[in-house]
């Protein structure tokens, strides 16, 4: 069709029909891949990180007392950890950022993503508390022992605000976030004895040692014991054994200089099973894909997807049409690619080549003076690259940092098919029709306007019929809303996304979520059953009991009885807020063969562009959301309630942004062409029908006389 | 004025038709079309042979031969030039040695029942032919071809020693119903290699006689009969195994049908540079049922160990079976070092009975997917060679348990002297995987290979590591020109 | 007394029936682009296909026909005079207005020098010197999106070629009734229509010499 259209205009404008125009390509096959050298580790092959001597953090080695593993002192013998943990986003996770330290309370609720340190984060609600905040809420050791599980330590889970070591913290009289913590049974400030808990060191060994213990590490952090976290990470390789009292150094495990071998370490660059501990906990790719959406598969929850090789036909999830169902649930998985592949570190001198871009001078080809192996592994940078996503506030420096599709693709190369390519490529990120569907389930909404009997929020899922995680539920998946985003070439673009609502409390004309103790006294007595005038109030039944479906804040008398309720926890002026967070969807790229191809699938009204999308079941106390801005692009698009109650999101599709042929209904003009072409008509069939009559009567009378 | 108004519109017309037609066209020509049908062998009509015998009666095998004969004179003369009947192929030069020599299933030995030699009744029941009792069987005869074992449509033909037909068949009936060869006339002997269903071959067994897709997408889903990729010509039926041949000609391929570069992955296509299509295609065998993947002779006539067909025989030794065998994967360049009786072996290294040939360095050399059967099986430990039992019948060593009467017998049979010395070597032999193609869906994919997961021994094959990260053998081959 | 004459030179009638057909082609396609589960069932992928290669012929078209009328010199046939406008225009007008239904006398003859009636004249005008050539010019600078993105970037985009290049639509698809109806207001019926087909029609003032072939 391209061809055509070239055909068709170079003909006209240059006279000639022959002329054939083709896309200009780059000759760059003289660009030398490296990837020869890229190091990958072999299975059963040894490793060439050396033995590694542990030493606690006083320079002693763990043997001598059996102490606590300093890993900042273990690999500092020869990398540079302190500069690790400041250049790492991972572990800073914003404490270093100006813009979240200044960022006002409105902006700290617009944020997504695992902003643990300040932001709001509507699956995870509760955050660090603020020195400005009125009420303790969470403490800096009740915030490790809570969001340290999915946090790899180091940045303000060891150092305190002023940069020093939380350990060496003097309990002042004044109550603060750094010091003291929530006593859940008083609602009391207490001071926390970080003499006795330690810090929580930037734990290497959670993302480089194949097989770390993360389980034995979550429970180290949850009982409070920071300083061994570290340790904890090694139960499983056998080097260290949890006891009665803590934990116990192998002795076996150790060689006379007090090292442990490789062998045993099996110290590598992150293994992408490692990376999944936090961010998917579903995809190990041996085995068939089974996954529950809890927060603990993060992406699997926020956005639905699965980074694995694995075709979805062999998954082991109950998935609708899955006979047919070929392609793998990530098609850069499916080509070997892991999750380092594309998040490397920034200088890496495998990938941080200098021989392209803007960097290079004109006249050269290929920059031979670059950072040795050497230097790299003495200093990593550990801020991974990214791409852009709506959702991530910490590091957005390094936002498109990543090579984004068409850093390795070529997309002018292919898409034969595609009518004006140019067009197609300028207004809709590659995502768009490369993940046209998400074939596992995502959080649709969290309502912490009312809690379960669990103290959990209502949470909803889109693309499932029935129970999430129900093994009999039907795991339909759903199609993504396209919303405007600064896609990974920095260019305002269509692209996937999910729509995650949530209702929650806030105080007053704050923006800002109220503390969850409040809300949860408010609701429930001190034994763990609801309050009895919240089972007035909801039981609709009368049973005496609230079940799930009854826990609906739809009619004033419910709201006015919250806000009672509410205002008994020391809350003022309760107020419900809705946000809607957009979810940008990267990953789950689908093999080409199943990407959209039709153009019905945009080209006609309500189709993909512009499509109605399914918010949630009904606006709790009738609070419309608003969508988020997740950067600079406008997302035009408003929320409607649909007759039944249920919220719905419906893209505004403006001429403005894009002119869809077939989407995009012109009112006036449509209109006005409408009428002067009825008018044209009707006046022709008056004339006509007119002239007919004369003419017969003007036959009839000269037949008469 | 006027005639360039007319050849106006002929450039009119002729644009038109090219911004129609010929731009459309365009783009399109590139990628070979994978169409397979047009190239595949229509199967042979059924005759209705009911009302053909009136009048006669069979009484033995060659009776009905000799019926055959009158309506098809010349088949007898074809299947006798056949390896199915000579059990000797034609002469050829085998690598690494000056003299042709015919070899087949005749003359040469395996690791399984090791040599048909003194052996011939119960081996032979897989002739197609009648009465080869002995060394001195008539192969001129064409009365003793048997028409039957491989034509019978009725089911109820079976062969039983020196392939004479079992007692009570009606010979009639079977007469009757012949018509082109199926999967069920093939497999009656293929689908049993080896002594039983799927012990030899791993990827055919009686699971292939009426298949699901998943087991083979050809005989599955498209319900292809073996001749439909084995064409036969005058009853000479094309392919052979490497396990008694060593040659590369008259072989079939996936190319006699599908295109060279089917795939719509550009990157896929490159890999038959290097990759037969068995390799991903028969991702797996024995997928039904297990197959033999090693034997043990050594361990045979203990009384004590229980006697179970897939682990252990007092007559043979143990076994070890393995189901749904992932392949071991090899340079082949199509050619096979062939062990020829009498060979010397060295007894301290396992002795390859057939070698695939094919190094990385070759260009037209492949890896293919392989069955490795091992064995320990006896040898003449003066003479160092392997030895030719007699295994079956009086004197044998599975009627009397007797490895040096056997060797004695089997010396006399073979012309192989016996020193009296006897012991066991290990042994390996090899299959090409070729059969059970699974369907595309199930064919490898990139990460079966590589990224680590161990399917590929990347270091034994010669690359220097994962060639998707190291790079392919073209890319070492322009390494090694340019230094 | 009056004669038949040839009017429309070969040439000229296959410029017509082909600026027509291309016409109506567009329209339909256009329609089906634009209301994909509309009247017109063609399918959004086949209408564009249509609707471009149609629009080439019809260009195409239109660019021999200048040439052809620049270079015959008989391009002030199309250009209307002040006074065909008043007072001939008002004239003409007033004849499709009474005349025609009074039965009176067509008040113009044609011949084939002076074939366009003045509001004839005056309407091509406006269709043939602006309505044709927006169309055109947003068409082609929609068509050449991915070639001169500079150009649609100049013109407005998309967002403004594409309104302007539907309300045309939307116009010329109000002339091709008007256009089609007054074919029939000649001597009969048919024979305006008769005359694009044949190219010969009854003149009165003209003798049956045998012009403009």
């Amino acid at each position: 069709m391209k061809n055509l259209i070239l055909i068709s205009v170079t003909w006209l404008l240059g006279g000639a029909g022959g002329l054939y125009a083709q896309d200009t390509v780059e000759a760059d096959e003289l660009r030398v891949t490296l990837k020869s050298i890229r190091p990958k580790l072999i299975p059963g092959a040894k490793s060439l990180h050396p033995d590694v001597v542990f030493l606690t953090r006083d320079g002693r080695k763990v043997l001598d007392d059996n102490g606590a593993l300093s890993l900042e002192k273990s690999c500092g013998a020869c990398h540079d950890t302190q500069y690790i943990e400041k250049h790492n986003y991972h572990a800073q996770v914003g404490l270093s950022e100006a813009s979240i330290e200044a960022a006002g309370p409105q902006e700290h609720a617009q944020v997504g993503d695992f902003v643990m340190l300040r932001g709001f984060d509507p699956l995870i609600y509760r955050r660090l508390s603020r020195s400005t905040d009125e009420k303790l809420d969470l403490g800096k050791a009740a915030w490790i022992q809570l969001l340290g599980p999915r946090h790899v330590g180091g940045g303000p889970a060891f150092r305190a605000q002023n940069g020093k070591m939380l350990e060496d913290l003097k309990v002042g009289a004044e109550v603060s976030p750094e010091t003291h913590v929530l006593e859940p049974k008083t609602k009391t400030p207490r001071p926390w004895d970080y003499q006795k808990s330690g810090g929580v060191e930037l734990n290497c060994l959670l993302c480089h040692m194949q097989n770390p213990d993360n389980r034995e590490r979550i429970d180290a952090l949850e009982q409070g014991r920071f300083r061994w976290a570290s340790t904890a990470t090694l139960v499983r390789s056998g080097i260290v054994a949890r006891t009665e009292a803590g934990f116990t150094w192998n002795r076996k495990m150790f060689d006379a200089r007090g090292a442990v071998t490789n062998q045993v370490l099996k110290l590598s660059d992150p293994p992408s099973d490692n990376c999944r501990l936090c961010h998917a906990k579903a995809c190990r790719c041996s085995d068939p894909v089974v996954f529950e959406n809890s927060l603990q598969n993060w992406s699997a929850e926020t956005t639905g997807t699965i980074f694995s090789p694995e075709p979805m036909r062999k998954s082991g999830m109950n998935l609708s049409g899955k006979p047919s169902l070929n392609s793998a649930w990530d098609v850069h998985a499916e080509r070997l690619l892991g999750c380092i592949d594309c998040h490397h570190a920034p200088n890496n001198p495998a990938y941080n080549q200098k021989d392209a871009g803007e960097d290079m001078q004109d006249h050269l080809r290929f920059d031979a003076r670059r950072l040795g192996i050497e230097a790299y592994l003495r200093r990593p940078d550990h801020n991974l690259v990214k791409g852009f996503v709506t959702q991530t506030v910490v590091a957005r420096a390094y936002d498109g940092t990543m090579r984004g599709c068409r850093d390795c693709h070529r997309p002018e190369a292919v898409h034969e098919f595609l009518p004006f390519k140019k067009t197609h490529f300028e207004k809709l990120s590659c995502q768009t029709c490369h993940i046209p569907k998400i074939f596992a389930p995502a959080r649709s909404s969290t309502d912490w306007t009312l809690l379960d009997a669990d103290g959990q929020p209502l949470v909803a899922h889109r693309g499932v019929s029935g129970e999430i995680n129900d093994p009999l539920s039907i795991i339909d998946g759903y199609q993504p809303v396209l919303l405007w985003h600064v896609d990974d070439q920095d260019v305002c673009r269509l692209g996937p996304h999910n729509l995650v609502t949530s209702w929650f409390w806030s105080q007053g004309d704050q923006e800002s979520p109220i503390r969850y103790i409040d809300l949860y006294n408010a609701l429930f007595e001190q034994d763990g059953g609801y309050h009895p005038q919240v089972i007035a109030g909801f039981d609709a039944n009368s049973d005496g009991r609230i079940g799930l479906d009854e826990l609906r804040l739809d009619t004033d008398e419910k709201i006015n009885l919250m806000k009672k309720r509410l205002e008994t926890q020391g809350v003022e002026q309760p107020t419900v807020r809705a946000l809607m967070h957009p979810y940008t969807i990267a990953h789950g790229v689908l093999s080409a063969d199943m990407a959209v191809k039709s153009c019905d699938e945009c080209h006609r009204p309500a189709a993909r562009i512009g499509k109605m999308y399914d918010l949630a079941r009904y606006a709790p106390a009738g609070v419309m959301p608003r969508l988020l801005q997740g950067s600079d692009c406008e997302m035009a698009g408003t929320v409607l309630t649909d007759q039944d109650g249920a919220l719905k999101y419906k893209p505004d599709l403006g001429i403005e942004k894009l002119y869809v042929h077939g989407a995009v209904r012109l009112g006036w003009t449509d209109l006005l062409g409408l009428i002067v072409l009825l008018a044209t008509g009707l006046g022709v069939l008056l004339h006509g029908g007119l002239r007919g009559f004369t003419t017969r009567m003007r036959k009839s009378r000269g037949g008469g006389s | 004025m006027r005639s360039m108004l007319v050849w106006s519109k002929i450039l009119l017309a002729i644009s038109t038709y090219w911004v129609l037609v010929v731009s459309q066209a365009r783009g399109k020509t590139q990628s070979e079309p994978d169409a397979p049908w047009s190239r595949v062998e229509k199967r042979a009509d059924l005759t209705n042979h009911t009302r053909l015998f009136e009048g006669m009666r069979f009484s033995d095998g060659p009776s009905v031969t000799r019926a055959c004969l009158t309506c098809h004179p010349e088949a007898a003369t074809q299947v006798m030039k056949t390896s199915h009947w000579n059990w000797l192929g034609e002469p050829q030069t085998l690598p690494g040695r000056s003299e042709p020599v015919r070899i087949g299933k005749r003359n040469l030995m395996n690791n399984f029942c090791i040599s048909i030699e003194s052996n011939w009744p119960k081996c032979t029941v897989c002739h197609a032919g009648y009465g080869w009792q002995d060394e001195r069987f008539d192969f001129a005869n064409q009365e003793l071809v048997d028409c039957l074992v491989c034509h019978d449509r009725s089911g109820t033909y079976a062969k039983t020693l020196a392939g004479i037909p079992e007692k009570d068949i009606d010979l009639m009936l079977v007469a009757k119903s012949v018509g082109p060869p199926t999967r069920d006339n093939c497999g009656w002997c293929h689908f049993n290699g080896g002594g039983g269903d799927a012990v030899k071959h791993g990827d055919l067994d009686g699971s292939l006689a009426k298949p699901v897709e998943r087991i083979d997408i050809h005989m599955g889903r498209l319900d292809f009969q073996c001749t439909q990729c084995h064409r036969t010509r005058e009853h000479r039926i094309s392919g052979k195994m490497i396990s008694v041949n060593t040659s590369d000609s008259n072989q079939i391929g996936c190319t006699d049908c599908h295109s060279r570069s089917p795939h719509r992955i550009e990157r896929i296509n490159r890999h038959a540079g290097a990759l037969a299509c068995q390799s991903c295609h028969v991702p797996e065998v024995a997928k039904f049922q297990a197959t033999k993947v090693a034997w043990d002779w050594s361990t045979a006539g203990r009384d004590t160990q229980q006697n179970d067909p897939h682990r252990y025989l007092k007559a043979k030794g143990s076994f070890l079976y393995v189901k749904k065998l992932i392949p071991k994967y090899m340079w082949f360049n199509g050619r096979v070092d062939r062990y020829l009786k009498g060979d010397r072996i060295n007894p301290d290294e396992v002795v390859h009975i057939n070698l695939p040939m094919g190094r990385i360095e070759e260009p037209d050399a492949k890896i293919w997917p392989f069955k490795v059967h091992r064995a320990k099986q006896p040898y003449d430990v003066e003479n160092a060679y392997l030895l030719v039992p007699k295994t079956w019948g009086a004197g044998g060593y599975w009627t009397d348990f007797d490895w040096n009467q056997a060797a004695e017998l089997g010396s006399e049979a073979s012309g192989l002297p016996f020193s009296g010395k006897m012991g066991f070597v290990e042994t390996d032999m090899v299959w090409k995987l070729t059969h059970m193609v699974a369907p595309a869906r199930d064919a490898l994919r990139c990460v079966d290979c590589h990224a680590g997961s161990g399917r590929m021994d990347w270091l034994s094959l010669g690359y220097d590591g994962d060639p998707a990260l190291v790079g392919g053998r073209k890319h070492r081959r322009q390494l090694l020109r340019n230094q | 007394m009056s004669a038949k004459v040839l009017f429309y030179s070969l040439y000229e009638r296959i410029w017509h029936w082909i600026q027509a057909v291309s016409v109506v082609v567009l329209l339909a396609s256009g329609f089906a682009i634009t209301f994909v589960d509309g009247l017109i069932p063609l399918g959004f992928e086949t209408s564009v296909h249509l609707h471009h290669v149609v629009g080439i012929v019809l260009v195409v078209n239109a660019a021999l026909a200048l040439f052809y009328n620049v270079t015959g010199g008989v391009l002030q046939r199309y250009i209307p005079a002040l006074e065909e406008i008043f007072p001939l225009g008002f004239k003409h007008a007033g004849y499709y207005l009474f005349g025609i239904f009074k039965g009176e006398a067509h008040p113009f003859d044609k011949t084939p020098d002076k074939r366009l009636l003045p509001l004839q004249k005056v309407t091509y005008f406006i269709v043939l010197n602006l309505l044709l050539p927006l169309m055109m010019v947003t068409g082609l600078l929609k068509l050449g999106v991915d070639v001169v993105p500079g150009w649609v970037a100049l013109s407005g985009g998309l967002k403004v070629l594409g309104p302007l290049h539907r309300l045309g639509a939307w116009l010329f698809a109000a002339f091709l009734i008007l256009h089609v109806y007054m074919t029939t207001t000649g001597t009969t019926i048919w024979s305006n229509l008769a005359a694009m087909i044949t190219g010969y029609e009854h003149s009165k003032t003209c003798d049956q010499e045998d012009r403009g072939a």
